[in-house]
């Protein structure tokens, strides 16, 4: 299609930026699918705690130290972003899901319980901040960075695409080489036979909430960041952007969630040159059904049985 | 009559060789405000006192208390649009109680209808229509919500005036619904002769997909066409925070001035996002967009020089008694200046509150005296222009004003016809 390559140069940078923030997103989605066979549908308010805890950080920062480079800021920022999605991802793990896992719960309550503690996170946002959208301070201005012709990547599109791409090397190596990045590969493979392994599957459940709900984190930072905003709702939309990237790539496995994000930003930026804004969302479901009607488990998974 | 056209045709010249010479690449040479000089209270405002003026029988009447509701998005996103009318109606309401000439006590009763969803709106509604009450209602504060709820509204004879809701539409179904400022026709089309005013050639219209915004957009775009006044792009946007797609899209189309039709939520985003990729273009929206909020989100740097129109006039700048009396009672009351719609939110008071003391003549206020009253209602005077209401509900006339951001602040142009 000719409109593609014209567009391309106009829109890759958004389509990156835009895409490494709901691959980081799809991340949590997609490890706690592994290993529970369960979509978390409360991880959008995970990535509105990571927004939430950037600004507050932020705000409490530039109070503190005003002098100081944003870019060390919003490093500095990384820290609580991470572990208080991280914990919160937890948390939710004990309260919505554990007992339902101890009673050996069909499937549908899980999904009800996800469903009410996404509500519920929302709203008790909601009833502390108030229903307006909140201002990220500016940290550092944003302007155009890189040029090449027709290309333009802004700084902060620079920064969250390194940031993006850091975390989720970061992520698939300690998934590839460590003994709990074993640990979890082995529950998502399955969980029985891992506990007579040795593994502690709880511990490890936990494990991956933890990590997802840290990858939320820092979607979080990085989109509040990006676009200046804090509001109760505004994981709604990521989320499930995100749920579709990492169907698209294949549930369950991680480097199809990255792979899924990627190309829905892309993907929703080109088709947005090529029929208007209005189609975008429109192309990135219709990508997916034809992706789904040829690949049922996506595009980096093969057949029913693996899981990795 | 004061001559702009000179220093317009100079200070356009002037901005073309300024732009010309400039060395930012991605802003068009086309249009600039530069000579937009605007007088400092420049409104059609009306100088008239208020209903203080009016005298009725005090009636042997036993008391009681009527209701006037008012219901808008107090609480949501877009609230800073809509508390400013609250605070006023319930001003007028507290001074004329305060009065106490109306044999009657006037309770004013607001109800939330959070994010002005259509959706929620009807519910909201039976509030004031099962409540037997409640004689009139002020609302809603947004077109949206005002469409959805016209129709019970009418069945139930409950006559309702709106200080803000803008949209052409509202009045075209013999509802009792009385308009307090002019509608989206008159400002889109105010709007556009601005911007052939200002010289701008290409323009990308955008709007939210909402009966107010698609409906001012639209008919911006069609005034524009009518002008001869090309338009780059036209885009509907879901409101959202990631506006990439949007910028890229109007980043393509090089156009001298970006109309954006929608509220203050998204207003903010688009123009913060806009200014961060490059886009210089002057940045026009509408009553909508018309908060100091849009300043105070998108950054002040980012937001200057943008223009907002509005059917509205700024309480705070005008020079006459009425207006600073009422500037003065409200910060007095409210602990800060009027913000947008709070004087024609006044004035929805006063209006109800004239008609309440016409129907409690004859001892009884009911719904229908109400409604018959606005109807006929001939020179009704309010402080920000005097009320006759023609078939529809519309009134005659209406002035629209411009405004632009300048150093953090929004200030007041003048009205459009005295600025081109």
């Amino acid at each position: 299609m000719d409109c593609l390559t014209t567009e391309l140069p106009f829109r890759i940078a958004g389509g990156l930026s835009s895409g490494s923030i709901i691959a980081l997103i799809a991340l949590g989605y997609t490890l706690v699918y592994g290993v529970l066979q369960l979509i978390n549908f409360a991880h959008s308010e995970i990535f509105m705690f990571g927004t939430l805890t950037g600004m507050l950080t932020l705000n409490a920062l530039t109070v503190a130290v005003p002098s100081a480079p944003g870019i060390l800021l919003l490093a500095a920022a990384l820290v609580p972003c991470m572990l208080i999605s991280g914990f919160a991802a937890v948390g939710l793990e004990r309260i919505a899901y554990r007992p339902l896992r101890r009673r050996g719960a069909p499937r549908l309550a899980y999904l009800i319980s996800a469903i009410g503690a996404s509500l519920f996170m929302a709203n008790a946002v909601r009833l502390w901040r108030g229903s307006n959208p909140e201002t990220y301070p500016t940290v550092i201005a944003v302007e155009p960075t890189i040029r090449l012709g027709d290309i333009k990547f802004l700084n902060r599109d620079v920064i969250v695409i390194v940031v993006a791409i850091v975390m989720m090397i970061l992520l698939d190596q300690f998934v590839r080489r460590s003994r709990v990045g074993m640990g979890i590969r082995a529950v998502a493979q399955d969980a029985e036979t891992a506990s007579l392994m040795g593994v502690d599957i709880d511990r490890i459940i936990v494990l991956t909430f933890f990590i997802g709900g840290a990858m939320g984190g820092v979607a979080g930072l990085m989109f509040g960041f990006s676009f200046g905003r804090q509001m109760f709702d505004i994981g709604f939309l990521p989320g499930i952007k995100a749920f579709t990237a990492a169907v698209l790539g294949g549930i369950g496995s991680i480097r199809g969630a990255m792979l899924g994000g990627l190309s829905i930003g892309l993907i929703e930026n080109i088709s947005a040159g090529c029929f208007g804004t209005q189609w975008k969302d429109v192309s990135v479901f219709v990508l997916l059904v034809l992706v789904l009607m040829f690949r049922p488990t996506g595009i980096l998974r093969q057949g029913q049985g693996q899981k990795t | 009559m004061k001559h702009r056209f000179t220093p317009l045709v100079a200070g356009t010249v002037l901005a073309l060789f300024a732009s010309a010479c400039s060395s930012s690449g991605t802003s068009a040479a086309g249009c600039s405000t530069d000579d937009l000089a605007g007088s400092a209270s420049g409104t059609a405002a009306r100088l008239i006192s208020v209903a203080a003026a009016k005298t009725h029988n005090l009636l042997a009447q036993a008391g009681g208390t009527v209701k006037v509701g008012f219901f808008g998005d107090l609480t949501g996103g877009n609230s800073a649009l809509v508390t400013g009318s609250r605070n006023g109606a319930a001003l007028a309401i507290e001074q004329r109680n305060t009065v106490g000439d109306l044999g009657v006590t006037v309770e004013f009763m607001p109800i939330d209808n959070k994010d002005a969803s259509s959706d929620t709106a009807p519910s909201v509604e039976q509030k004031f229509i099962q409540d037997k009450g409640v004689v009139g209602v002020i609302g809603g504060a947004f077109s949206g919500e005002t469409l959805a709820v016209g129709e019970l509204f009418s069945e139930a004879g409950l006559a309702h005036v709106s200080p803000s809701a803008t949209n052409p539409d509202i009045t075209t179904h013999g509802w009792p619904f009385f308009r307090l400022l002019s509608t989206d026709v008159v400002q889109g089309a105010k709007a556009a002769a601005l911007i052939d005013g200002l010289g701008c050639e290409a323009i990308a219209v955008i709007n939210d997909k909402t009966d107010y915004g698609q409906g001012l957009a639209d008919v911006v775009s069609a005034e524009l066409a009518k002008l001869g006044t090309t338009v780059a792009l036209t885009e509907g946007i879901e409101p959202t925070t990631d506006y990439t797609t949007l910028v890229a899209s109007i980043e393509a189309a090089k156009p001298d001035l970006i109309f954006y039709g929608g509220y203050t939520k998204e207003t903010s985003l688009i123009i913060k996002q806009l200014r961060e990729a490059g886009v210089d273009a002057l940045f026009m929206s509408g009553d909508g967009s018309k908060e100091q909020v849009i300043v105070d989100q998108a950054g002040a740097a980012n937001a200057e020089g943008t223009i907002l129109t509005c059917p509205c006039a700024d309480p705070n700048v005008a020079t006459d008694d009425a207006s600073m009396k009422f500037v003065a009672d409200y910060t007095a009351k409210y602990g800060a200046a009027p913000s947008i719609y709070a004087a024609e939110g006044y004035d929805a008071g006063l209006v109800m509150l004239e008609a309440i003391a016409a129907s409690a003549e004859d001892g009884k206020v009911t719904r229908p005296e109400i409604v018959a009253f606005l109807e006929a209602a001939d020179g009704l005077e309010g402080i920000t222009k005097s009320y006759t209401w023609d078939d529809t509900g519309e009134i005659a006339g209406g002035v629209i004003i411009a405004y632009q951001v300048k150093d953090g602040k929004i200030v007041q142009l003048g009205s459009i016809d005295d600025l081109i």
